[in-house]
């Protein structure tokens, strides 16, 4: 079974990523959004998330003073406050996101019966991004010592780097679809799960103190207290 | 006049499809940073126009089934969903619009067009979603999205020459592999 103390159900977690995301960007305005980012701070420590947070304050401080900078060329102080603000709601909503294992949210999307081709694809994103990386590092590397340059011969350097990492793309495709067919993998075929994830006490307490929270803002600003 | 036929599937097309479309975030990865700030309309779009065309035609040269662009976007969208969530939307709907437009126009991917078409207009097509998404989310009006119009319009051309650039390097690209029998 699923023991993850820390994490919170995969598919609320998204849920609630974008639920934040797009009422932290609709609220940025108001009067009252240091309140709305506070609370939703304070409810993210409280469950724990605080590691993720201070992974992310350099990007949204960094990114935040860029966008605000920017914003500041041709707007006021109040836009670029606006703009920090932009960021620091996608930092909120990327705490919750971050958070998740893709093998946990894969799981979580079989046993919600989501076609197996569309979990099974998301896993290979995920995990081949960072397996394509490494190839791109050894392709980049064997240019530099067949000393070809981009700047000089632009040409022979994109066949050089292309070529090889679509030939790689081609095999690693292969090798992978061949493994999963001799294990009878199938997208027409319903699989089993070797973990089940479920729903737990801390899911519905964060789920309840998050969308109690949600429903006081949305209240604020549809009832017009701004 | 032949009409647009749908296939299945196999677990080989779908396994190729995400590697590629792994390697097209990745590729395309050095380039968010440098405009993800950027707040005129189109300029997103024209900076990943290139990278997401060049190996997107790759892509639908190896598997020639409509939906494979759609595909492509649904797996890149739902990554991009963890890192933000409009990005979805985005990559969804902008390769729907353009694989659409592409198979009514030519029916099929064996037709050389056809591929060049849908993935050089990837990114341009991610454009409306981004101006809806800045309207209601960052209430942004499409005067202030636009700027300059002329500038708007040179970068709406970039954006859509580069995709084409990008279409027609993989295409070539595509050719010598198919020449060397690889795919």
């Amino acid at each position: 079974m699923y023991q993850d103390s820390k994490a919170i159900h995969p598919l609320l977690s998204l849920i609630f990523s974008i639920l934040l995301f797009v009422t932290g960007l609709l609220f940025v305005k108001e009067t009252w959004f240091h309140f709305y980012a506070l609370t939703f701070i304070a409810l993210l420590i409280l469950f724990r998330f605080d590691k993720t947070m201070i992974r992310l304050i350099p990007f949204i401080l960094v990114f935040g003073g860029v966008m605000g900078g920017l914003t500041m060329i041709d707007g006021s102080w109040q836009d670029a406050l606006y703009a920090f603000y932009r960021v620091l709601t996608l930092g909120l909503a990327g705490t919750l996101s971050i958070s998740i294992k893709p093998i946990h949210l894969v799981r979580s999307m079989n046993q919600l019966r989501i076609p197996r081709w569309i979990s099974l694809a998301v896993l290979i994103v995920i995990r081949f991004i960072e397996i394509f990386r490494e190839e791109i590092r050894c392709i980049r590397q064997a240019i530099r010592l067949r000393n070809i340059r981009l700047m000089e011969t632009p040409v022979l350097w994109g066949r050089a780097f292309f070529i090889p990492l679509v030939i790689r793309v081609l095999s690693i495709s292969e090798g992978l679809a061949v493994s999963l067919e001799t294990r009878g993998f199938s997208t027409d075929i319903e699989g089993t799960s070797y973990e089940l994830i479920l729903f737990r006490k801390r899911d519905l307490a964060f789920s309840c103190l998050f969308l109690g929270s949600l429903i006081v803002f949305v209240y604020l600003f549809f009832g017009g207290h701004r | 006049m032949t009409k647009v036929t749908f296939k299945a599937f196999s677990i080989r097309d779908i396994v190729f499809l995400a590697v590629i479309t792994a390697v097209t975030l990745l590729v395309s990865g050095p380039f968010a940073p440098i405009v993800m700030t950027a707040t005129k309309l189109g300029v997103q779009a024209a900076a990943m126009a290139l990278p997401f065309s060049l190996m997107t035609s790759i892509g639908l040269r190896k598997v020639k089934k409509p939906g494979s662009l759609t595909l492509i976007g649904i797996f890149s969208g739902l990554v991009l969903l963890l890192m933000a969530p409009i990005m979805f939307f985005n990559q969804f709907i902008g390769s729907f619009l353009s694989e659409g437009i592409a198979l009514l126009l030519f029916k099929t991917y064996e037709n050389r067009k056809a591929v060049l078409f849908s993935s050089g207009l990837f990114s341009f097509f991610t454009m409306p979603t981004t101006a809806v998404m800045n309207i209601l989310a960052k209430g942004r009006s499409i005067s202030e999205q636009v700027g300059n119009p002329f500038t708007f319009v040179l970068i709406v051309l970039g954006a859509i020459l580069l995709g084409f650039i990008g279409a027609f390097i993989g295409n070539k690209i595509a050719d010598e592999l198919e020449k060397a029998g690889k795919l």
